[in-house]
């Protein structure tokens, strides 16, 4: 399953990073859900006693499983997102084992939305959301810096108004 | 635009007996129960409770025509709702993308039909759809004249181009449709449902007996009987009269239906392409089903299909319908010419296709007591491997002087052919084992349909290059030159 190593062009990845904090904020993510997880085994264990062996295996696994992921996943997916905004289009790459790279033309653009949920304003982060008027073309930069994100929300919005037009 | 056009019109007055009869036959389930469950004179609340029911259907049918008027403006069309909470909607007169008709029996036993006014917007929230239920057929068509073209009904007297008829002949396609088993699963569970209703279910002592008499190819003949005969009749209904002419301003009217008329028209500046379905049995039949990407058009395609253009057709006809709709000759619309991947998606297509198959194959065969290894793990492998097979042969793209063309699957088989202007953004995703086979799937995000269309596991020097002949200098500022093995992006 080789292909021949032709050097064609390829996509450079976008210019900025997300903010550094937003590690923190996957981190406690992956806690949180880890948590989430980990804890009915506990109560499950010691309620009813007799299935506890089971529930040792599983409860470890899954705090294996739950370090693991906190320790690498927040890691690597602030080594691979980035986003930037040119003249023309919005760009956003994301993921962790696949990734995924999200163009939308700025004449394309309909709302710029920015959303800070309870653990975002916690690290003081904040996420903006460009829709389009696709049914899936929203694109969304999680992680942004609070005054970041106002900033690029407040730029898209300027650009987008300047060109009219219902964008589909 | 006259003056009188701007006054507040009231629906129809025959609606004074179609609301309140329509309300009160869809009540006629909940009455029967009740009479007869509520026979018993300590029951009698019952009785009365659904008698006061059935009046204040009444009174609430007869009041809404009093309290709803409409009004076609010169900007804006309005319309007024409701006896104690008053709804006032208007929807302004540009923004307006689809007026339908429909007539279900009851309307068209008095002549009547209703518009539905449509935005086809579906951000935000602001879904302004405009039901008027219903005016006088004539003055519906005119409405929906009015309201797409901005000319009164009748400019051209000369015959629309047609695009499609209906032929008998097609009927053939309908119990190979997933519809027609919907029908017979309907029929039976509602049987099943009444059957339980009215106590006739044998015991389990009669079932024993007869059921061993009855051989099984009798069950089997039965169900096939109703999807053959359901299908057929939902066909009938459905696409009775069935016609897809073009209008005046490039869109498309489709006229269809037995007792429910409907009238769909689709405004050509929203059409953004076609596809074409052939799921499996279809296919087999040399079927397809034609149907518009609009923006206009609710996505989920719910029971009726509402991108539909037509039914399941033979496959040459189906191609000839998407590509009149699109304007295009035969060979550049869904039968163009596709291009094959790359090997290294062959083989990902073989690969998950048969590999879950194997590996079941082989939990089955170690298991020693597992029954039947004989004949399931054959049927399983061949029919894994076939499902490969056919996902490799549909597998292609294409780029035609106005259309981006994508076609695969094998349950159903999808082409899509999406104009390039209709493209409004890109996706492109790699998972690891794409990186490695050098493979991306590239999404073509649109305003119509479901969203975005896909060309699955295209090579990433192709998918770049899709890109950018199809929205030109998009991209450009952030192509390097990279020489990363199948990777999309070079970090």
């Amino acid at each position: 399953m080789t292909t021949p190593e032709a050097p064609g062009p390829r996509l450079r990845a976008p210019a900025h990073r997300v903010s550094p904090r937003a590690r923190a904020w996957w981190t406690l993510r992956s806690v949180i859900g880890t948590l989430v997880v980990l804890l009915p085994q506990v109560v499950a264990a010691v309620v009813v006693p007799r299935i506890a062996d089971v529930l040792l295996v599983t409860g470890a696994a899954t705090l294996v499983v739950g370090v693991v992921h906190g320790l690498v996943v927040p890691r690597v997916r602030y080594a691979l997102h980035r986003w930037e905004m040119t003249d023309d289009a919005v760009h956003t790459l994301s993921g962790w084992l696949s990734l995924e790279w999200r163009i939308a033309p700025i004449s394309r653009v309909q709302t710029v939305d920015t959303d800070r949920g309870p653990l975002q304003r916690l690290f003081g982060l904040s996420s903006v959301t460009v829709t389009t008027a696709s049914a899936s073309g929203a694109l969304a930069i999680d992680g942004l810096d609070a005054d970041a994100a106002v900033a690029l929300a407040d730029r898209l919005t300027r650009v987008t108004e300047t060109l009219g037009g219902d964008a589909t | 635009m006259s003056a009188a056009a701007t006054d507040w019109r009231r629906l129809d007055r025959r609606m004074l007996v179609v609301h309140p009869v329509v309300d009160l036959v869809k009540l006629v389930p909940v009455l029967l129960v009740i009479a007869i469950t509520g026979g018993s004179a300590d029951d009698r609340w019952r009785l009365w409770g659904g008698l006061a029911l059935a009046v204040a259907v009444l009174v609430y049918g007869v009041s809404r025509w009093f309290t709803t008027t409409y009004r076609v403006g010169v900007d804006r069309v309005e319309l007024r709702t409701g006896l104690l909470r008053r709804h006032h909607r208007s929807v302004h007169r540009d923004r307006i993308r689809t007026a339908d008709l429909t007539a279900n029996p009851a309307h068209r036993l008095f002549g009547l039909a209703v518009v539905r006014v449509g935005t086809g917007r579906r951000e935000g929230g602001d879904d302004a759809e405009l039901t008027l239920d219903a005016v006088r057929r004539g003055e519906a068509e005119r409405l929906r004249a009015l309201l797409l073209g901005g000319d009164e009904v009748g400019t051209g007297t000369d015959e629309p181009p047609e695009l499609a008829r209906l032929r008998w002949t097609w009927v053939r396609f309908a119990p190979l449709t997933f519809s027609a088993l919907a029908v017979v699963g309907a029929v039976w569970v509602g049987l099943f449902r009444l059957a339980e209703e009215f106590s006739l279910w044998p015991d389990a002592e009669t079932v024993e007996e007869t059921a061993g008499q009855a051989p099984i190819w009798l069950g089997a003949a039965a169900l096939l009987v109703t999807a053959v005969v359901g299908a057929a009749v939902v066909f009938v209904e459905g696409w009775w009269g069935y016609r897809l002419t073009r209008a005046e301003d490039g869109g498309l009217v489709l006229r269809r239906g037995l007792l429910t008329r409907r009238t769909l028209s689709l405004e050509g500046r929203r059409l953004r392409g076609v596809e074409l379905d052939e799921p499996l049995l279809v296919r087999l039949g040399r079927g397809a089903r034609p149907l518009a990407l609009t923006t206009g058009l609710r996505a989920d395609g719910q029971g009726e299909h509402v991108g539909a253009l037509g039914p399941a057709m033979p496959r040459r006809e189906a191609h000839r319908v998407a590509a009149g709709v699109l304007g295009v000759p035969d060979d550049e619309g869904t039968r163009a010419p596709l291009q094959r991947h790359p090997r290294a998606a062959v083989l990902r297509r073989l690969i998950r296709g048969f590999g879950p198959a194997a590996v079941v194959a082989a939990v089955l065969l170690a298991l020693p007591e597992a029954p039947a290894d004989g004949v399931v793990v054959p049927i399983l492998l061949v029919g894994a491997a076939l499902l490969a097979l056919d996902r490799i042969r549909s597998l292609g793209h294409a780029l035609t002087r106005e259309h981006l063309v994508a076609r695969q699957g094998a349950w159903v088989r999808r082409t899509v052919v999406l104009r390039r202007g209709g493209v409004i953004g890109w996706r492109l995703t790699q998972s690891l084992t794409q990186r490695r086979a050098g493979l991306v799937t590239l999404h073509a995000v649109t305003a119509a349909g479901r969203g975005r269309y896909e060309v699955l596991d295209v090579g990433v020097d192709r998918a770049l290059e899709l890109v950018g002949d199809v929205t030109p200098g998009l991209l450009d500022p952030f192509l390097v030159d990279g020489r990363g093995a199948g990777r999309l992006v070079r970090r």
